[in-house]
């Protein structure tokens, strides 16, 4: 007879991976100390937050962004908390700890883990420890941090949670080499796999020829099939309930992550289009992929048009994003595959290696609740393709620590030996992820590691949904979501060129050369139009980030059109780029919306930064435009306009804000303290608003 | 019926002054009038929210209509109300930044005397529309029986979930109030020569170097044809790959290489000048 664990409720909020790893690893070795640990992004716990009172122990592990921004998948529970109606002894019953990731860098250091410990403890949680705090400026990262923490967190949770009889800690320098893997893979052989082949074929062949995907679609959508397989057995392993794809990574925007965007938690709140989500993208025509830029400008920069479902299903707001899944090269996969000795044929049985074997459900609940088993059947070609990132994020230290269980040549187990441990944490950093190696290379630099599938699906990067602000507006343009995407290439420190895994494929989809599909879904934005069109609107968004606001503009452009009423107030659009004659794209609708009213009349309306044009080499920004207009711009913030920047977080959107206060300065006759504090109130009440993406 | 709100600053008012105040404006006393004195000291939260169509303020001190007391006014007033604001001795411009400070922009003078302002006639802010499950669907945790009785003692029990699109800003907490002015403090950034060893830049030496890395520099072996074409290896490493080699490697960002053999550049190293 097993004596129940003691649950332990691990939450993530993260934006990059990194707190997301830091909160598996606490589950690892949460988990060797004979405690039932369940690991999830915070949102993921948010229908169920009604339960939190109730968890004896709370672990959350929180990044804060840049800007001083909560992750996304953490925003819907933290409303909830942040609620005034909530009583002061709501989570009496809680012992709680807190780890916080951030780089003090920047002023808002670790904020989102700091706010968060002080409204836990506002709402009666008893901290087991001090806040932790991870700084990326440490020479060390986080784990200079983090692994200190830990030591002070194992005596403060056994302080009230003894051992269960007969089991022991485990050694104080132990450094968990008996890591048990989560997954059980069975390779079919025979008879089994090809029926199970057979069967799957006519399923997958008669699906992909309903939606219309052909050829190089096609097998993008076995991938990504088998990919959902793989979802519910990594949810069911994570003791999430079954149909929630909470156990999917954080999302991350083509050229990295957003600062802010009101991302929802997976398996919550349902789609803006109707049906369609990342368990089940809508397939789309891609009707024309031309380049925006100059032939000789340095970039790459296209605008895509998406033919959307006939129907309304996947109908989206101006400020809405489209998501997407990438497919990976075909020549990568195939030497992953060829690299560990795989046969893409190959038809495998994943399961997860629950809880339910290890004497008690995930969820902790002593009845041992049985759950309905779950597996996923998949060709392993479709699996790897669909569901690892292999060819493009860097993997993490965990990734290291597995593969020096299975390398065999002397020089390689001491190599990774090293580059798993605190002391080769700096040139794992150097050769990993500051080089963007992937999967891929370190599989290749590492030619004797044997690992096993099960590990791999463990340890390897998921591959993640892209999302592109769409920089169109139904109105104009029906059926179709026009799309502005900048093709990512970047040179290393070692002076390797990469590209992005989604822009290199965009890139290379020509709907001239026989269809190219695209598994899409919308995502809510974190823009949103004023209610009334009467609100003249104080645009910023250089580059790229432009995107939404083409598709504000067209909105309020089809209503002019039309003749609504009330007439919507002209707007002041700031776009920076580098060149008049390179990248200056979109000229032409700007002006035709000027003549239209849609933007102000010369010389407002449209005001340029080419940052690389001025004869005298000084590079100018919209934020030195912002503040060249201040006059103008403190009138219209008088008369209730309201502001939107997007674009490139970096230092673009507090350069903006500088601009604003300093106009409410000079041409409002402010002081310092009280622009800073109306800044601070229009963000409050949604009349300043920015999506910045790194 | 509309309904009006009139404050004065003043401890008591004469009723026929009320009366030419409100015809001045434009309103008859025959509608529902409230009238508040003593101004000054309106806390937050004693007016009814959302309640006047039409609010009038006056008030004999400057500096009388702060950005709190007009904030407490601006809650008092409906969607699309009006309020109008007189404060003798105070500017034009002053009293509208006031009223900008406190969220009411596009003040105007108001024919009747002072500074009139509409508030917007929609709800502000950006709304997620959640829907949650009740207590009872929740997955059953092995809540310790202590913890759980408390949670049924009544007082954290009553946690609503449903939340529903009409959820008001400001029923939140305001989260950036949470923050001590211990815990807006970030520490001092680390002694910047620790940054000479480590940083996509860190590797060369600066223009002043006093360290000495500037005369290692000068030694350093750099990638050259003649390497390429026939690589040699101190340290015997170099032909491993990047993942073996050290710091200073004039062969990393290429492949694995096999000593003596020459080394073909693949298609992504930008070469440097050879």
């Amino acid at each position: 007879m097993t004596v129940p664990k003691q649950p332990v409720l691990i939450l993530y909020s993260s934006q990059t991976g990194n707190a997301q790893d830091v909160a598996e690893r606490i589950g690892r070795e949460t988990q060797r100390r004979h405690y039932a640990p369940r690991v999830l992004p915070a949102d993921a716990y948010a229908p169920h937050a009604a339960s939190l009172p109730g968890e004896a122990v709370l672990v959350w592990v929180a990044s804060t962004t840049g800007q001083g921004d909560p992750p996304d998948n953490m925003r819907q529970l933290w409303r909830l908390l942040l609620r005034k109606s909530l009583p002061p002894d709501l989570l009496a019953g809680v012992r709680a700890a807190v780890f916080g990731l951030g780089d003090s860098g920047y002023p808002k250091y670790n904020v989102v883990s700091k706010k968060l410990l002080r409204r836990l403890e506002a709402l009666g949680a008893r901290m087991l420890l001090p806040l932790g705090l991870g700084d990326d400026q440490h020479r060390s990262g986080y784990e200079a941090a983090l692994d200190p923490w830990l030591q002070q967190l194992w005596p403060a949770l056994r302080a009230h949670f003894p051992l269960p009889p007969g089991a022991t800690e485990p050694a104080p320098g132990d450094t968990s080499t008996d890591l048990v893997c989560k997954y059980r893979v069975t390779w079919l052989q025979g008879e089994e796999a090809a029926a199970a082949a057979a069967a799957a074929a006519a399923a997958e062949a008669a699906a992909a020829a309903a939606e219309g995907c052909f050829g190089a679609a096609a097998a993008h959508r076995e991938a990504l099939a088998a990919a959902q397989l793989f979802d519910q057995v990594e949810a069911a392993a994570a003791g999430l309930p079954l149909g929630s794809d909470a156990a999917q990574q954080p999302s991350s925007r083509a050229a990295g992550a957003p600062a802010t965007t009101a991302g929802h938690a997976a398996g919550v709140s349902s789609s803006a289009g109707g049906g369609y989500g990342p368990r089940r993208p809508y397939w789309a025509r891609l009707l024309d992929n031309r380049r925006i830029t100059a032939p000789s400008h340095f970039q790459d920069v296209r605008q895509l048009d998406i033919e959307l479902a006939e129907d309304a299903s996947l109908a989206f707001q101006p400020g809405d994003v489209l998501a997407m899944v990438p497919q990976q090269p075909a020549a990568a996969v195939d030497a992953l595959l060829r690299r560990c000795g795989w046969d893409p044929q190959a038809w495998v049985r994943i399961e997860p290696v629950a809880a339910a074997a290890a004497g008690t459900a995930a969820d902790g609940s002593s009845s041992g609740g049985h759950r309905p088993a779950v597996s996923a059947t998949v060709r392993l070609g479709a699996l790897v393709a669909g569901a690892l990132d292999i060819n493009g994020g860097s993997p993490r230290r965990f990734f290291f620590q597995v593969l020096h269980r299975f390398a065999v040549e002397e020089l390689e187990v001491e190599r990774l030996a090293y580059f798993s441990s605190a002391e080769g944490r700096d040139d794992l950093h150097e050769y990993n992820q500051r080089e963007g190696r992937t999967v891929l290379e370190v599989l290749t630099d590492f030619k004797s590691a044997r690992i096993p599938l099960e590990w791999l699906l463990q340890a390897a990067p998921r591959l993640k949904p892209r999302y592109f602000s769409i920089a169109s507006s139904l109105r104009a343009h029906p059926r179709c979501a026009q799309l502005a995407v900048a093709i990512v290439e970047w040179a290393t420190p070692f002076k390797r060129r990469r590209r992005g895994v989604c822009t290199s494929w965009l890139a290379g989809l020509d709907p001239q050369q026989g269809e190219a599909r695209l598994p899409v879904w919308v995502e809510r934005g974190a823009l949103r139009l004023p209610p009334s069109p009467e609100v003249p609107l104080i645009l910023v968004g250089p580059g790229t980030g432009v995107a939404p606001f083409r598709s504000f503009l067209q909105e309020r452009q089809a209503a002019l059109l039309a003749d609504q009423v009330p007439r919507p107030a002209p707007c002041t659009l700031f776009f920076g780029c580098r060149n008049e004659g390179g990248d200056f794209y979109f000229r032409s609708e700007w002006e035709e919306m000027q003549a239209q009213g849609v933007l102000a009349p010369a010389p407002g309306g449209v005001i340029t930064a080419f940052s690389r044009d001025a004869p005298d080499g000084r590079k100018v920004y919209v934020q030195h435009c912002v503040r060249e207009h201040g006059a103008a711009l403190w009138a219209l913030l008088a008369a209730g306009a309201w502001v939107y920047v997007a674009g490139s977080a970096d230092k673009m959107p507090a350069a903006v804000a500088a601009a604003f206060e300093d106009a409410a300065v000079a041409h409002g006759g402010l002081g310092k303290e009280e622009a800073a504090a109306l800044l601070r109130r229009m963000e409050l009440t949604g009349r300043y608003q920015v999506e910045a993406w790194s | 019926m509309p309904t009006s709100l009139v404050l004065t600053s003043a401890p008591a008012v004469a009723l026929q002054q009320l009366q030419a105040l409100l015809e001045a404006q434009g309103l008859s006393a025959a509608e529902p009038v409230a009238v508040a004195t003593g101004s000054g000291s309106l806390a937050a939260g004693t007016l009814a929210a959302a309640a006047y169509d039409t609010i009038i303020s006056v008030a004999s001190s400057q500096g009388h209509h702060s950005v709190a007391l007009l904030g407490v006014l601006a809650a008092a007033l409906k969607p699309g109300g009006r309020l109008v604001v007189q404060e003798p001795g105070t500017s034009n411009a002053d009293l509208s930044k006031a009223l900008l400070l406190s969220g009411l922009p596009g003040a105007a003078p108001a024919p009747g005397g002072g500074l009139a302002v509409t508030k917007p006639a929609w709800q502000t802010g950006v709304k997620a529309a959640i829907a949650l499950k009740p207590r009872g669907a929740a997955p059953a945790s092995a809540a310790p029986a202590a913890a759980a009785s408390a949670a049924a003692n009544g007082k954290g029990g009553t946690w609503t979930l449903a939340l529903d699109g009409e959820d008001d800003d400001g029923e939140l907490v305001d989260d950036e109030a949470l923050l001590t002015e211990e815990d807006k403090q970030r520490p001092a950034p680390a002694a910047k020569s620790d940054d000479c060893e480590v940083g996509a830049a860190g590797r060369k030496a600066c223009k002043n170097c006093t360290c000495g890395r500037a005369e290692g520099e000068a030694t350093e072996v750099k990638l050259t044809k003649e390497l390429l074409e026939n690589p040699t290896s101190g340290c015997g490493s170099c032909g491993l790959g990047d993942a073996f080699r050290c710091g200073g490697c004039p062969y990393r960002g290429l492949p694995a290489f096999e000593m003596g053999k020459k080394i073909e550049l693949p298609s992504d190293f930008l070469a440097v000048d050879l």
